[in-house]
């Protein structure tokens, strides 16, 4: 009847109203409903998940903005890992939700999901990015998604490489994102075996493949990749002498000699494309331990700038990117005598940094003071180190004061890293400088945003360990 | 026990005093804060000299802060709030004096509030009364009367032929039925002309002309309806009745669990919805709260919490819509219910006996028990068939998170769209969503 009624009332018809007001009452009698067969069980909610307080500081945190929470809630998540804790149910959706546009909180969700969570976050692809998190089984290489076939070949790989290697042996017929994702895999197990593959996988018509395959050959020691660059970087710098004057002069490779290794592609550098681009590349290619036998220099001479075509280059970023490659210790502790870099401190062992921090804070420019922080080993700042932010902070530090713009991020950083277990001490210092009568408008800010910050995460652990509100 | 945190941010009057609140929200501000019983108290320290004083009482709920802030409950009242729904404010046996003595005048306001005998109308006020009333009468009979005709009209020319200045006709017939005094009428048209213009369109648009003309032909005959269709037509052209009115009629006491709350913007004012359903009889009613811009939603009721109280139901049929009068007592949540939801088949026959009274009725409260299923391109409630919920995507999820498989009893609203979820039953504990 309903169709009918419609149809009369887009020609016109005089007796409508009273069929189509019979009609309304049918529509809206008429509940959607289907025959459903009854799913597999899912399973059951978790009996050891986290209580009613770390609900309430949770929503909370979620209801702030998405900057701002992100890394309190993942340390929120690492924390409830540690404890052994699983999520509520309760707040499973919405950390899902944010999941969606956070990588820190993607990555520490996993742990705490519990059987439940695990089940919910495998119905919707777009949660945890496609992360598998079902256990890997062989017929998701053939049947499963891209997450679930990418969860196989690493599994495959961590055990038996080669057959890992067959398994992407053929990829022409796979979408060239789904190839770059099985080709990035590679990486666990890899060796030179892998080269022939890699190698031909550099000229595959994606370019994120490619740009993949070049990135595996390049952390390939021995690999025929990094030895077309160790030729490119042979007599590349030579040393130079003219009366008592010494120096070392590079020359570039050639314009077009990397275009197929895409050395372009896989290290970006700070300099525009041209010859110091070509040369801070190689660098960053190769060994650091390999330049006195490719050029009779060593690393640390390098450190120290090379002059191509009467300018001025400054090695150092190239050199540090070839330590973090390889993961030389020797050499990135002479950079670090020429300059500090958080990338090459964070290379040193960890009790080698933990004993350098609290000096280095107390003496180290305003401008390295971030970098050191964030290069000390694991996620909270160890205390001394917090007490020793905490005075170089202080506004009467005289000369040693910071500009606002150094301190600002000092701040940030004592709110999301200073240790939560000692945050009534972090929040009396920080109440001090408050107190204090120069404090700037600005300042004063930076310092109670901190305070903020500190006693969400005190209540986070709390809300994690208080057994009360279990 | 605490609020949880929803039940603060329904409190409060706009999202922005909702971020002022939680920002404040920390202990650094706050001095001489305690809870007693439903009384809650604290002072701020804001940018003046003199600290503000909140006291809040949980129970009503009523607020009061010495800040100038027109909002109601202002950021103070909802930091203190957010502070105690954090476990950060401990029962105290002293209470502060600003928090004493606003309470005790509570009180004493509220024993002189008591009204006693309605004032008696003088002869010349009620036949004022009555001459308004049926001048009224006229001018909505007239009003419908033309509202019919412009229906009629629109349906012999086609819909086709208008399809384009549909909007601009119905707000002018919505402005006629504001001048007829059937705001009701006004709000149906206002609402239609506001739809978009979907594929489905002559659908929602064939459905809506039925219905008004159905309305319009039903306030013609009018006197020979049963008195509660009549006062049920009455409703939906959009005259209201006093609450004075409604609390006259005899009480329904019972141990009402609220099973759901919803809010909306409707035109110049925030209407918030709540269920209530009665445990030992199973009647349902539906609480409305109205609020201007920048006063908060009256939160007295809130999903998951139970009052023993009487209701007083509006006139008109199914009966549904109605008034808190006396309040006996309040719980927290709600416990050991042993409710027997029912199957879809019998929530759908609810619905259609509900229509079956009141044409005009969109949605009926209905509790099934059930498993939940999820589709490629749905979620369905099983119980022998399956029904599709609708409503908020992260409220779905968030449901089967849950329930995962477990059977349970789900409280929602059922109408020709589906069920939309507002709570679920397990262990005899209202969980809301």
């Amino acid at each position: 009847m309903t169709r009918n009624v419609i149809a009369a009332a887009l020609v016109g018809s005089p007796d409508l109203l009273d069929d189509a007001a019979r009609a309304a009452i049918v529509r809206r009698a008429s509940v959607p409903t289907a025959d459903i067969e009854l799913p597999d069980a899912a399973p059951a909610r978790s009996t050891d998940s986290a209580g009613r307080r770390f609900v309430t500081v949770m929503q909370l945190l979620l209801s702030q903005s998405a900057t701002g929470r992100e890394p309190l809630v993942a340390e929120a998540l690492t924390l409830l890992a540690a404890a052994g804790k699983t999520l509520p149910t309760r707040l499973l959706v919405p950390l899902l939700d944010v999941s969606r546009s956070s990588q820190a909180i993607t990555d520490a969700l996993p742990a705490v999901l519990g059987e439940r969570g695990r089940w919910l976050a495998s119905l919707r692809p777009d949660w945890l990015k496609g992360r598998a998190l079902s256990e890997v089984r062989p017929e998701h290489w053939d049947e499963g998604t891209i997450a679930e076939r990418v969860a196989w070949l690493r599994h495959v790989r961590a055990n038996e490489p080669a057959l890992g290697r067959d398994l992407v042996a053929n990829l022409g017929k796979e979408k060239a994102s789904d190839r770059a994702q099985l080709v990035a895999a590679l990486a666990v197990g890899r060796s030179l075996d892998d080269e022939p593959l890699l190698e031909a996988a550099l000229d595959d018509r994606s370019k994120e493949v490619a740009r993949g395959a070049a990135t595996l050959l390049a952390s390939l020691a021995g690999s025929a990749y990094l030895a077309r660059a160790e030729d490119l970087a042979r007599g590349m710098f030579t040393r130079q002498r003219r009366l008592l004057r010494t120096w070392i002069e590079a020359t570039a490779p050639p314009a077009d000699s990397a275009a197929r290794d895409r050395y372009g592609e896989i290290l970006s550098v700070q300099a525009p494309e041209g010859p110091v681009a070509r040369v801070l590349r190689v660098v960053a290619l190769v060994a650091p331990k390999r330049w006195p036998e490719l050029c009779g220099v060593t690393a640390d001479d390098l450190a120290g700038g090379v002059w191509l075509d009467d300018e001025s280059v400054s090695l150092l970023s190239a050199l540090a990117a070839a330590c973090r490659r390889f993961g030389d210790v020797e050499t990135a502790q002479a950079l670090l005598a020429h300059s500090f870099d958080p990338f090459v401190f964070g290379l040193l062992p960890d009790a080698q940094r933990l004993a350098a921090a609290t000096t280095l804070i107390r003496t180290a420019s305003g401008r390295d003071l971030f970098g050191i922080c964030i290069a000390l080993p694991g996620r909270l700042l160890p205390r001394e180190s917090t007490a020793a932010l905490l005075a170089r902070l202080r506004p009467t530090s005289g000369a040693n004061a910071l500009a606002a713009h150094e301190a600002s991020p000092l701040f940030e950083l004592i709110g999301e890293r200073a240790d939560p277990r000692h945050a009534r001490d972090w929040r009396s210092a920080l109440e001090l400088m408050l107190a204090a009568p120069e404090v700037s408008d600005e300042r004063r800010d930076d310092i109670q945003s901190a305070m903020r910050r500190l006693s969400l995460r005190e209540s986070i652990y709390e809300a994690i360990y208080d057994k009360e509100n279990q | 026990m605490a609020w949880p945190v929803s039940r603060v941010e329904a409190a409060a009057p706009d999202s922005a005093s909702v971020v002022a609140g939680r920002k404040l929200a920390k202990p650094g501000p706050w001095s001489d804060v305690g809870v007693h019983g439903d009384l809650l108290w604290g002072s701020c320290q804001g940018s003046g000299k003199s600290p503000y004083q909140v006291s809040v009482d949980t129970a009503a709920p009523a607020y009061k802060c010495s800040c100038p802030s027109r909002k109601f409950p202002c950021k103070h009242a909802l930091a203190l709030l957010f502070l105690w729904a954090q476990d950060q404010i401990g029962e105290t046996g002293e209470v502060a004096s600003f928090a004493s003595d606003w309470a005790g005048a509570r009180e004493a306001r509220a024993v002189v509030k008591d009204p006693g005998e309605p004032k008696e109308q003088t002869a010349e006020q009620r036949a004022a009364s009555e001459a308004r009333a049926a001048q009224r009468i006229e001018w909505v009979t007239a009003g419908l009367a033309d509202l019919d005709r412009f229906l009629a009209d629109q349906v012999r020319e086609g819909l086709a032929a208008h399809a384009s200045d549909r909007p601009a006709r119905l707000e002018r017939m919505a402005a006629r039925m504001v001048d007829a005094q059937a705001p009701g009428v006004a709000s149906r048209l206002r609402e239609l002309a506001v739809e978009p213009a979907t594929a489905d369109w002559p659908t929602r648009v064939v459905d809506a002309y039925g219905s008004l003309h159905l309305l319009a032909a039903a306030w013609r005959g009018r006197d020979g309806l049963p008195d509660d269709l009549a006062a049920t037509v009455r409703s939906h052209v959009g005259f209201t009745t006093t609450k004075d009115d409604v609390l006259a009629t005899p009480p329904v006491r019972e141990r009402w669990a609220v099973v759901g709350m919803r809010d909306a913007d409707e035109e110049q004012v925030s209407v918030r919805r709540v269920w209530l359903w009665g445990r030992a009889t199973n009647t349902r009613a539906l609480v409305l709260f109205f609020s201007p811009a920048a006063a908060g939603l009256d939160s007295s009721l809130y999903p998951g919490t139970e009052i023993d109280a009487e209701l007083h139901f509006y006139p008109g049929r199914p009966r549904l819509r109605a008034l808190v009068g006396n309040t006996f007592s309040t719980s927290p949540d709600v416990r050991s219910w042993a409710l027997a939801g029912s199957t879809v088949q019998q929530a759908s026959d609810e619905l259609n006996a509900a229509i079956a009274a009141d044409p005009w009725l969109d949605a009926w409260p209905v509790a099934v028990h059930g498993v939940l299923v999820r589709t490629a391109d749905a979620l369905w409630l099983v119980a022998e068939t399956g029904v599709r919920l609708t409503g908020a995507d992260s409220d779905l999820w968030r449901l089967l998170a849950e329930l995962g498989t477990d059977p349970a009893t789900v409280f929602g609203e059922l109408s020709a769209a589906g069920l939309r979820p507002l709570a679920y039953l397990v262990d005899g504990q209202v969980h809301t969503l």
